[in-house]
């Protein structure tokens, strides 16, 4: 199950790049940004502030979610939706997009190999993301071992909340780990994403052990784990595992509008991103653990 | 403080006020020579103008020429009004009147000096002694032999100007350059010039001359050839420093931006890199130096090309992107490898095909060859409305085009596009009777151009006007395809609706569209998710490919009066409004009246599956079809251009999409928070230089539709 697919992937690793995000994760980061990859359902998303009150959906749902009247505006009763997309087709503004699409490996590999070029010229290739793509084990090893097979370079940007053994799955045919680290004590891990620290760091140690190229990817989340204090305690952690590469990415709120879309709030809303100048001196307590660090967004 | 930001400071001091006079200088040599041959009598006109105006001299500039000579509130206005009157008899220059969008042959001026000019036209005079034509070549040639005469004592009276202030003034370094730029002068008045100074000050008082004639988008064109020998002796002999250069040239291209701030505005073009006539590489120091003072005088002034080729190095292509960056939206970056075959298959020498530049936004030009640039626009998605009703027009009722038969007599797509073939076939033809017939109403005496001719290789020495055979090469004109993606999108949604799915007949569609769609949304949703063009999907995107290959074929067979070539050009500039607005409903879902696609890009907001995608379905059409040029608008944000990494990604992009057959493309930096933010509070936000299709402007000058439309362009994270 596949939420989306993004040509020119500029944020997820090295060169021009095609990114498939994986549907379902097994977290809940209080902060996600993909607030749609979380269930591994279809869901349907309404973006407001493209509806024109036409009153096309209304009309083609077979089961009642629409309604739609100029006073009210556009009132959704999500508990009735059955998925089935026909609102989608019927709205000619793009309000209505129902998020989930089961592909063939097939299918996936066609939309891939469309931008092969552009993967050569620019040293690009394909990441797969999510969601937790590695609750797809073997989808992912399928699609990675036809990348392999047409030479692509492959990375994997999981939170690792997985057992080993869907790490197995794809290490044959994957270039690069990216690994997301997100707290320092098995509480705030817990607490904040619902996940286990331990089991985290395990599989990162291992996945390291293993002679994989790992690279650990922090979400900077203020008043979460943005201290300098709590940096220095992540970059310890990060360092007894082995990792040699860490991206600090900065939180953003871009991710809200989708949040309204999936009629749900954001508990992030209102934090504002880090500053740049906060990043760089987060960076420089990184810096004197981890070999290579280096500032995304 | 830079001599930049000095002279910055003093140009935007600008006199309020003030009127313009030019017409008057003209009228005034008019008058003492109202019995002459009209070639004479503008030769007059032109050395009053050149010779009268008052010569202003910037303190902090480095190289003299400035239109504030054009403004004075000496004259009132009915004195105004009847020089005007007088001027307009004798036949006024103008775009319509080809006397403007065109790149002077600064090579042969810079090489033999004006005063070799004047030895040219009395060679000429001598040789063509015993033509049965000799009377007109005779006034032509004394005209333009009185011009140059003129502007040789322009650029000795600008030369005397620097001489007064410099005398005038106590600041030393204020002292030492006005010196500098007399000297410069007073040399060039007469002689070549010897140094890079020197030259590139014939060449600015060359283009501020044409601006004295009152001509509009005169582009310097490939200034880092022309003038690359002078810069390049100068170092060897140790006589400038890279420093001094970038400053010269900087205060020479600041000026552009002059007239802005008497309410004026230009397109002032300049081409830099690209091959050399041998076929090297002509990259060169100056190239950088150019890119670097655009990129410090930040105006929207100059309209910046690099023409880029296989082999270039990646590093000015990088450079090119950091001046991007920085929001000023250009250099636009043009493929050598399209444009260089586009103009070669119309004759025009290896060589000179080489050698080509752009004036105005993108067209392309054999620098001081042919004589100026014409364009108009040819509506096509007009044609599909036609198509579908009989060649009635479905906004007035009107019979717009022959009667291609009932919508309910075609079976398939086939038949539907024989109706629009001849449609488009008689609108061509139609499009064809009014340029030339135009064109015709500029008769070669009263619209003669003695002045410019001098600037145009061949026409001294055939004695005969730019616009009248004197040229090397013949006029050219222009046929701008209009709306690329509203055709493909439109003949891709009644593929599938109508002819493959059958969700409506092809008359209900017809019905669909004279009602704006009113009672037919479901139908308009059904054709708005057929595919669009940018998408990299064959089944919309052989339909631009067909609207290029046909719009080639339909044009090839037309030529101008003087036998040259109709290019087409697929660059709406931002005439894909007023465009849209004559054009009903299209069965791509288009509301009647919506603006049209902009140039030759994909539909706004209508490209969802990322730029690689668009340059897919972008370098499928033969571009090499469309020797005037594309234009391809993108907008990345401008953190694309700040990190080192993603800006390598971006050249990767340009670099592959030029491989794959890309002609164009122009990038805007500026994320669409900043554009709307900028709609709210315009003051805040007054020196956001935007690009608009192919030239650039001030984003809060502009008109609200335009801001509106640039918003539209889809933004690729």
């Amino acid at each position: 199950m596949i939420s989306d697919i993004q040509h020119f992937s500029t944020g997820d690793g090295p060169g021009i790049r095609t990114t498939v995000f994986l549907k379902g994760c097994n977290l809940r980061c209080l902060w996600c940004h993909n607030p749609e990859t979380i269930s591994k359902d279809k869901q349907l998303q309404y973006f407001d502030q493209l509806c024109t009150r036409c009153g096309g959906c209304e009309r083609a749902c077979p089961v009642g979610v629409h309604k739609v009247a100029a006073q009210v505006g556009h009132l959704l009763d999500r508990k009735k939706c059955i998925a089935c997309g026909d609102c989608e087709t019927s709205c000619p503004e793009g309000a209505l997009r129902l998020c989930g699409k089961e592909l063939s490996v097939e299918a996936v590999m066609s939309y891939i190999l469309e931008d092969k070029e552009f993967y050569q010229i620019s040293g690009g290739g394909v990441t797969l993301s999510g969601g937790e793509p590695l609750l797809q084990p073997d989808f992912c090893a399928a699609i990675a071992r036809e990348c392999k097979i047409s030479q692509l370079h492959v990375i994997i940007d999981t939170a690792g909340n997985v057992d080993y053994e869907a790490f197995q799955a794809v290490i044959p045919y994957t270039d690069v780990f990216y690994f997301d680290v997100k707290a320092a004590t098995e509480h705030d891990y817990q607490e904040w994403t619902g996940g286990s620290f331990k089991k985290t760091m395990e599989n990162l140690t291992r996945l390291i052990n293993d002679g994989c190229e790992v690279v650990v990817r922090i979400p900077i989340i203020p008043g979460y784990n943005d201290s300098p204090e709590y940096c220095e305690k992540m970059a310890k952690e990060i360092k007894s595992a082995g990792a040699k590469q860490v991206h600090l990415i900065p939180f953003h709120r871009m991710g809200t509008g989708k949040y309204h879309a999936l009629g749900k709030m954001y508990s992030c809303e209102n934090i504002n991103p880090p500053s740049k100048e906060h990043m760089e001196k987060l960076k420089e307590i990184f810096d004197r653990y981890i070999l290579y660090c280096k500032l995304e967004g | 403080m830079s001599n930049l930001e000095l002279l910055k400071s003093e140009i935007q001091d600008a006199p309020k006020g003030q009127q313009l006079t030019g017409n008057y200088l003209m009228y005034l040599g008019y008058l003492n020579h109202l019995d002459d041959a009209i070639p004479v009598a503008r030769g007059y006109a032109i050395e009053s103008l050149f010779t009268k105006h008052h010569k202003h001299i910037y303190c902090n500039d480095l190289i003299a020429g400035s239109i504030r000579g054009k403004l004075s509130d000496k004259y009132t206005q009915s004195e105004l009004n009847r020089a005007n009157q007088l001027v307009a008899s004798y036949g006024q220059n103008n775009f319509g009147t080809n006397a403007d969008h065109f790149a002077a042959d600064f090579e042969t001026v810079l090489s033999i000096g004006v005063e070799g000019m004047y030895k040219e036209i009395e060679h000429s005079l001598i040789a063509h002694k015993d033509d049965k034509d000799f009377d007109k070549k005779k006034d032509f040639l004394n005209a333009a032999a009185i011009s140059m005469k003129a502007f040789g004592k322009m650029i000795t009276q600008y030369g005397e100007a620097a001489q007064e202030k410099a005398q005038a003034t106590d600041n030393e370094v204020q002292k030492a350059n006005l010196m500098a730029i007399a000297n410069s002068c007073i040399k060039c008045a007469k002689k070549p010039p010897e140094t890079f100074q020197d030259a590139l000050q014939l060449m600015w008082l060359i283009h501020i001359s044409f601006l004295y004639e009152g001509r509009y988008a005169m582009a310097l064109g490939r200034m880092d050839q022309y003038l690359c020998a002078f810069y390049l002796n100068d170092i060897k002999n140790g006589m400038i420093t890279r420093e001094r250069a970038l400053e010269l040239v900087e205060c020479t291209l600041y000026k552009i931006g002059e007239n802005r701030y008497f309410g004026g505005d230009d397109v002032v073009n300049i081409c830099i890199a690209g091959l050399k006539p041998d076929g090297e590489g002509g990259l060169n120091e100056l190239t950088y130096i150019i890119l670097e003072a655009v990129k410090n005088c930040n105006i929207p002034g100059p309209n910046l090309s690099a023409r880029l080729y296989t082999g270039i190095p990646d590093v000015f292509i990088d450079e090119c992107l950091k001046v991007i960056g920085t929001g000023l939206g250009y250099p636009a970056l043009m493929n050598d490898d399209i444009n260089i075959p586009a103009l070669h298959r119309h004759g025009y020498t290896l060589e000179d095909s080489r050698n080509y530049c752009m004036v105005g936004c993108i067209e392309n030009f054999i620098q001081g060859k042919q004589p100026p640039w014409s364009d108009g626009r040819y509506n096509v998605p007009k044609y599909i409305e036609l198509a579908l009703n009989r060649g009635i027009c479905m906004q007035t009722g009107m019979q717009m085009g022959p009667d291609s038969g009932e919508a309910s007599s075609f079976a398939d797509m086939d038949d539907f596009m024989k109706a629009l073939k001849q449609q488009m076939t008689f609108g061509a033809a139609e499009y064809m009777a009014i340029f030339r017939n135009e064109n015709d109403r500029y008769n070669k005496i009263s619209y003669t151009q003695p002045y410019l001719s001098c600037y145009c290789r061949c026409c001294i020495e055939r004695g005969l006007d730019i616009n009248d055979g004197g040229a090397l090469y013949p006029s050219v004109h222009g046929a701008c395809g209009m709306g690329i993606a509203t055709v493909a999108d439109s003949l891709a949604a009644i593929e599938q609706v109508v002819f493959n799915k059958k969700l409506v007949s092809i008359d209900t569609l017809k019905q669909a569209l004279l009602n704006d769609y009113e009672e037919y949304s479901e139908l308009r949703t059904a054709l708005l998710h057929a595919p669009k063009y940018g998408n990299n999907d064959d089944f919309v995107d052989k339909y631009a490919v067909w609207y290029v290959t046909y719009l080639d074929s339909l044009f090839a067979k037309y030529r101008t009066r003087d036998g040259g070539a109709i290019y087409i050009a697929i660059a709406s500039n931002t005439s894909n409004i007023p465009a849209g607005a004559v054009v009903a409903a299209t069965p791509d879902g288009r509301k009647c009246g919506q603006p049209l696609s902009d140039a030759a890009s994909p539909m706004y907001g209508k490209d969802l599956n990322g730029p690689t995608a668009v340059m897919q379905s972008m370098s499928k059409p033969d571009y090499k079809l469309v020797s005037c040029g594309t234009v391809l608008n993108q907008k990345y944000s401008p953190s694309m251009f700040s990190v080192d990494d993603k800006r390598a990604k971006l050249l990767a992009l340009i670099k592959l999409y030029f491989k794959k057959g890309g002609q164009e493309i122009q990038i805007n930096a500026i994320s669409r928070e900043v554009l709307t933010d900028a709609m709210e509070h315009p003051a805040n936000y007054k020196s956001l230089v935007v690009r608009v299709s192919g030239f650039s402007a001030y984003y809060t000058c502009l008109d609200k539709s335009i801001q509106q439309d640039i918003l539209h362009r889809t933004e690729h994270e």
